[in-house]
């Protein structure tokens, strides 16, 4: 599906507020003779970055509070909805919004209960905000508008079934639809799914547990869901990728260490698209990779060699068709972009790297190798 | 007298992972991935096959050997450390590292040792340490700590830090 190019205010956008001297289009991988699969779109950190040159009128409309304008520190778990990226900050101690149709960059209000250590974030879809806070021990659930809903951790819960046994230790890391109304929460304390009502506290269960036979996980560190309900986690220990199925029994599992592409070196977030791309992200090769459910490695991308931003330390990844219409004059004219991929970075010059999804239209033969200055100055 | 290396021993310290379930009794596994450049896996989609193993530091950015360290200690897999930037970040003057059992209060790492600044001693003196190791000429995780923990040492230090000794082997007060 091309993507319609936004005329009038996409000041938000490749055009203005980053490049001077830079090349238009960022890279685009794998290079050629291949087709082209993820464009390299833009990074950025803070408020800073949406700021057009001149600030006046359009100072006003790009910034925040100014607290806020100072960045991200140390980012991990990210969501995106409505336009709008969540991003965990766990060295700051609270969540952040890139408000790309407000053009803005704030701290996430939420009055009443403050965070700690928000490793993981998730938007769900009646619109709830869910968090995992490793500080805490907790996951909370909020309104949309930061209202708080509920929170639940290890002195909360309660143990409803005989055959479920209560966690000694709670590390919530991942966050996904578990069965009959209960939401699965990745524990990375005691290396299981742990099924939980966040209404009410109950523990209804449980599924994997330590060790490293098949179906077994140890030091999980990230869990998403594909469509078809299978939950995907990082088994960074193992250096493995597990699918627990609607009832927890493992229905997948590939990932071989190394360090090389294609291997698993130190994993740690995860995502999956609607065609059953599994994105896991990697910091010891560091670059992102992708899985199709039976493991076959299919590219990856950022790596230390590739042309755009190598990334340095990157930690969580959410997939995105919401705020795509904001980047639309950063996607190649040759490039037909359907999702936008958001990646955490812990270090280097920039906390957050946004990449798009699809398909090159034209010769991949002549791609130019490009770079991109990622702050004016 | 400070110990030799190989006196201590991985195993025993907390970085010691051989009876954990998942390792098959590996002493290495948890932070060491074998090399796969003569077994390349090919990309489906095309793209390379083999990445540099050992990438530069750039200004900034922790080198190879933290990243290794870095990608479990972030409060996910491990106790946080590291919470600020590296590259220029400074430590306030009146810091303590891993104040309170923070270790998010932390020293720069990926930064280049200032050689020939009047506030910290002549590079010549910290490798005079014998314990102290520079990477491509900067500070990581490695210079402070050793994780095989070769030296027996409180936080896998590369040696006692009772009286700042580890502190001013490069900062000059």
């Amino acid at each position: 599906m091309a993507v319609t190019v936004l005329c009038g205010l996409a000041a938000a956008g490749c055009g203005e507020s980053l490049r001077r001297d830079a090349p238009a289009f960022g890279p685009c991988y794998p290079q050629g003779p291949h087709t082209p699969r993820v464009q390299y779109l833009r990074s950025f950190s803070g408020g800073g970055d949406f700021r057009a040159p001149g600030g006046g009128f359009w100072q006003r409309l790009f910034g925040g509070s100014t607290e806020a304008a100072d960045g991200l520190v140390k980012p991990y778990g990210l969501a995106a909805a409505e336009a709008k990226l969540f991003v965990c900050d766990t060295t700051r101690g609270d969540i952040f919004t890139f408000d790309f149709a407000g053009r803005s960059f704030d701290r996430w209000e939420h009055p009443g209960q403050g965070l700690s250590k928000p490793i993981a974030v998730r938007v769900t879809a009646s619109g709830d905000i869910q968090v995992c806070d490793a500080g805490l021990g907790a996951v909370l659930s909020f309104t949309a508008e930061g209202e708080l809903l509920g929170s639940v951790n290890l002195a909360t819960l309660q143990e409803t079934t005989p055959s479920a046994s209560l966690p000694e230790a709670l590390r919530p890391v991942g966050l996904a639809d578990g069965p009959a109304g209960t939401t699965a929460v990745l524990n990375a304390a005691a290396h299981r799914v742990e099924l939980i009502d966040l209404r009410t506290g109950r523990h209804a269960g449980s599924w994997s547990g330590p060790g490293s036979e098949e179906g077994r996980l140890y030091y999980p560190t990230g869990m998403t869901q594909s469509n078809d309900g299978t939950l995907w986690i990082v088994d960074r220990m193992n250096r493995r990728v597990l699918g627990l199925g609607p009832g927890g029994q493992a229905v997948a599992g590939f990932g071989d260490a190394g360090d090389q592409p294609g291997y698993l070196s130190q994993p740690r977030g995860v995502a999956v698209d609607e065609h059953g791309v599994i994105y896991v992200v990697d910091a010891g090769l560091p670059g992102i990779q992708l899985f199709d459910r039976t493991g076959e490695f299919l590219m990856g991308f950022g790596y230390p060699q590739d042309p755009g931003p190598a990334v340095t330390l990157p930690a969580g990844i959410c997939l995105d068709r919401s705020a795509l219409p904001y980047f639309a004059d950063c996607v190649r004219p040759d490039f037909e972009a359907e999702y936008l991929i958001f990646v955490s970075d812990q270090s280097g010059p920039d906390r957050v790297h946004v990449y798009a999804f699809g398909r090159g239209t034209g010769s991949p033969a002549n791609q130019p190798r490009t770079t991109v200055a990622r702050r004016p100055g | 007298m400070l110990a030799s290396p190989g006196s201590a021993e991985l195993a025993g310290s907390k970085h010691d992972f051989t009876s954990a379930e998942w390792s098959g009794g590996s002493a290495c596994a948890a932070c060491h991935v074998p090399h796969r450049a003569d077994q390349p896996k090919s990309p489906k989609w095309g793209g390379p096959t083999t990445i540099r193993s050992d990438p530069p530091a750039d200004r900034g950015r922790p080198g190879p050997l933290s990243r290794i360290c870095l990608s479990c200690h972030d409060g996910n897999t491990a106790r946080d450390t590291f919470g600020d930037e590296t590259g220029d970040a400074n430590m306030p003057a009146r810091s303590r590292i891993a104040a309170h059992g923070d270790l998010r209060d932390n020293h720069p790492i990926g930064v280049r040792y200032p050689i020939g600044e009047r506030t910290y001693q002549p590079f010549s003196r910290v490798q005079q340490s014998g314990r102290i190791r520079l990477f491509d000429g900067k500070v990581e995780c490695s210079s402070c700590h050793d994780p095989h923990n070769s030296y027996d040492q409180p936080h896998l230090l590369v040696m006692p830090n009772d009286e700042s000794q580890l502190c001013t082997s490069c900062h000059r007060l």
